[in-house]
């Protein structure tokens, strides 16, 4: 069967090279039939891909292990949900994962668009073709999951304990869905680049692409984070990794894009700009992904060393460059409409305000993460920057966005009247000011901590403030409270699901504050003594341990108090899998309080006197983070719901900007 | 007319990286194996200047000593044939145990220990398991 799955492969990646070439030569030539059997081709390809790996999840779930990557990332007592997570588990897995996710958005994006975007769709293929046959040739041939073992062993090698965990499952999928969706913006804006159709077309049909892409790529992004926390026991959440920037860097230049096609739909400009920014985006997911596979860093995701590098270093040149000449060709077509910012209280400067940051932000990232490494090519010198080098430039970019998060949505387009945003942001200064001084009262000196959460007040209750301002507009037309409520966000999707957006920006931001307030201390605690942090007492009663079929696990038994009063119990552990008994785990144990955690690893033990070497820390205002994060997915989901009446208006407006008729009218 | 804010939005920007840039420099850290700390120049000006740097190393099992309070760890770092005796005060990753090789990140003292703060396990490569009947994989390093 392996080898079923295997010729399915290869199959594809010759439809693949089918699709581009019938494809682009019915574009070239204007024939209908090429085009639509490069259509066909590419259908076709998914399909094979489809059988790929159903193949992989078949062979996973019937043991296997003649497959080499069966045997290597799976066993017999492997519980059965995370014998699907070990199909994205391995190298191989992975881009076989990665290639039938982009093949099948590719096919998706194809049918859904086929007819509304006609003069986009031949060209839309090829770029999927070539990328797609990319993956799908590596897989086929350089990373293959079929490759077989000489003997059949017994049981499998194990899935790494690491990655059986509720958030590993779903992290990498997610992050894969939100990579591979990005595919589909920059194959329209090659398509658009290509056929010459520039118009906004591209961007109306791109846009909940990249608004679902965006979200699974910030749920990736927050489910690694908060695994981090979870489980790999550092006691934080984001540590600079070059693997988690290789996710950030396309993240931060998908948000920067979905914010300045607001701008090229409203008023016709920043069109090169937007071109540039979702080729970057593409790119940055393609060099990411490269980063992380091609053994370039070492860190907690690293996976083996193969050769897929070279592979992918060409890949990625071909694909900058290839994208560069196609906008260089194309630059007379890229004329922003006449106009342009016409001054600093208006929503296009507000816009642009944004882009700066969030580019000066990528900037900052890829140098630290990218530099060390060419500067390694080109010197021999190895050198590294850590989380200083990246907190001391992102940070204030990150103050400076919330700020602008209170200014922006109250600014109109083209200008504003000052009066008008005078008063709607008094309320908020002044309750951001008494919260400061609140603040103070408490006792909180730290003058950063003080600023920055003074702007989060602010931008969160400006931003409470429009939509009360919207809900109240709807009641004084006699509109009652609910459904006002619920017919504002309904009305008005991208606007209120973008605010709601922005509110779990500012949770976030709130609760990365709180770092600046971390304690944490480390001992080595007999039975019956105890630390102090933070006004908590942590007493330690002694090593427990437990047997379960696939684990064993040594756990020290902490009491958390404060004041006197009994919080909880704490048990952070040290977990042996079987399979894997030289790899033991430890994780950590966390008491989540409202407005703070506390949060403990057992280090060094000995089993004789029950000692255990035990590191506190108590992480304030944490539950921002998590809550944040959800908040902020919850409004992605508003914004992104299909909303009838805004589409209707947006196509009115996009006709009216020179886009002309819409693709599907025009003659042939 | 728009150009002014156009201009001026890149100049920030330009701006900003020549700031990313020159933190960059500042925060850097260099990264030696144990014997290119013995003979390397740019290793003994940072050694002399007391800055952070990175060694990487093997760990010599036969040296490990747990002893104390269990915060800390002694080891051994060798390289072909250099050798450099490490201190390191935390908690140790997981995964040390099977590491052959390590990095430290900390400073040199003046008596030639090095006193460490950060204890990285590298080569994940190693825990790509060899198969029964297979040859071992060829374990090279990033």
């Amino acid at each position: 069967m392996a080898e079923l799955g295997h010729l399915a492969l290869a199959l594809g990646f010759g439809l693949c090279v089918l699709a581009a070439g019938a494809s682009a030569l019915g574009a070239r030539t204007a024939s209908g039939e090429l085009v639509a059997a490069g259509r066909r081709a590419l259908l076709a390809a998914t399909a094979m891909a489809t059988l790929a790996i159903a193949v992989l999840v078949v062979s996973l779930y019937r043991h296997d292990f003649t497959l080499t990557y069966v045997w290597r990332n799976s066993s017999r007592t492997t519980p059965l949900g995370y014998l699907l997570t070990a199909t994205w588990g391995g190298q191989e897995g992975s881009l076989l994962f990665w290639s039938w996710l982009s093949l099948a958005f590719a096919s998706t994006a194809l049918l859904r668009r086929w007819r509304a975007d006609a003069a986009l769709m031949p060209w839309f293929t090829v770029t999927c073709a070539l990328v797609c046959g990319f993956f799908l040739g590596l897989v086929a041939w350089v990373a293959n999951p079929f490759e077989r073992l000489a003997l059949l062993p017994a049981d499998g090698n194990g899935l790494n304990p690491l990655l059986q965990h509720p958030g590993m499952a779903f992290h990498p999928p997610a992050l894969y869905l939100g990579f591979t969706g990005l595919l589909v913006p920059f194959a329209l804006a090659i398509a658009a680049l290509a056929s010459g159709r520039l118009d906004a077309g591209w961007i109306r049909a791109s846009r909940r692409w990249t608004l679902v892409a965006w979200a699974m790529l910030t749920i990736g992004l927050a489910l690694g984070a908060r695994w981090a926390y979870d489980v790999l026991g550092w006691g934080g959440y984001w540590g600079w990794d070059p693997v988690e920037n290789a996710a950030l860097m396309p993240w931060l230049a998908a948000t920067a894009f979905l914010h300045s096609v607001m701008v090229e739909e409203r008023r016709g400009m920043f069109r090169l700009w937007n071109v540039v920014l979702v080729i970057l985006a593409f790119t940055l997911v393609v060099v990411g992904t490269f980063l992380t596979r091609a053994g370039l860093v070492s860190s907690v995701h690293a996976f083996a060393q193969s050769d897929i590098g070279p592979y992918f270093l060409g890949f990625t040149t071909a694909l900058l460059l290839g994208s560069i000449l196609l906008v260089w060709w194309r630059l007379p077509l890229l004329r922003d409409a006449p106009g342009g910012v016409e001054t600093v209280l208006s929503r296009e400067a507000a816009f642009l305000g944004n882009n700066v940051l969030f580019i000066g932000m990528l900037f900052a990232v890829f140098w630290g993460t990218l530099f060390p490494l060419f500067s390694e090519l080109a010197t021999g010198d190895r050198v590294t920057v850590g989380p200083p080098y990246f907190n001391r430039l992102v940070m204030p970019l990150g103050w400076a966005l919330v700020a602008l998060m209170a200014i922006g949505p109250l600014l109109g387009w083209r200008q504003t009247a000052p009066q008008s945003l005078r008063q709607a942001l008094v309320a908020p200064a002044v309750s951001a000011l008494g919260i400061t001084v609140a603040l103070l009262l408490a006792g909180v000196r730290h003058p950063v901590a003080l600023v920055a959460l003074a702007t989060c007040a602010f931008a969160l209750l400006a931003t409470i403030g429009e939509i009360a301002r919207g809900v109240f507009a709807r009641r004084r037309r006699g509109e009652a409270w609910p459904l006002a409520i619920v017919r504002l966000f309904a009305r008005s999707r991208r606007r209120y699901g973008g605010f709601v957006v922005h509110i779990g920006v500012i949770l976030l931001a709130a609760g990365v504050v709180g770092n600046l307030f971390v304690a944490s201390i480390e001992a080595r605690l007999m039975p019956g003594e105890a630390l102090d942090v933070s006004g908590y007492r942590i007493t330690h009663r002694g090593l427990t341990m437990s047997d379960a079929p696939d684990v064993r696990s040594l756990a020290a038994e902490l009491e958390v108090a404060r004041g006197g009063r009994l919080l909880g119990t704490l048990a952070p552990a040290r977990m042996v899998f079987r399979q894997r008994e030289d790899q033991p785990v430890t994780t950590p144990a966390i008491l989540r309080r409202a407005h703070e955690d506390v949060y403990a690893l057992m280090g060094a033990f000995d089993v004789d006197t029950g000692a255990a070497t035990i590191k506190v820390q108590v992480n304030p205002l944490v539950g921002g983070v998590w809550w944040g994060m959800v908040v902020l997915v919850l409004g992605t989901l508003i914004a992104a719901w299909p909303d009838g009446a805004e589409r209707r208006v947006l196509d009115v407006e996009l006709r009216r900007l020179g886009g002309g008729l819409p693709a599907r009218a025009r003659p042939r | 007319m728009g150009l002014r804010y156009l201009v001026g939005a890149v100049v920030i920007l330009c701006a900003f990286a020549a700031i990313s840039v020159l933190t960059y420099y500042d925060s850097e850290e260099a990264y030696f194996t144990v014997d290119e700390l013995a003979t390397d120049a740019r290793a003994a000006e940072a050694r002399d200047e007391g800055r952070t740097l990175q060694v990487r190393g093997e760990v010599d099992r036969a040296s490990l000593d747990r002893s104390g309070d269990g915060l800390e760890l002694r080891f051994d770092l060798v390289g072909l044939d250099g050798r450099m005796p490490v201190v390191y005060r935390g908690l140790v990753p997981d995964t040390f145990d099977q590491a052959e090789t390590v990095t430290v990140g900390g400073r040199v003292a003046p008596e030639g220990t090095f006193v460490a703060d950060r204890l990285f396990v590298q080569c994940p490569s190693k825990y790509e398991a060899v198969p029964p009947g297979a040859a071992p994989a060829d374990g090279t390093d990033a």
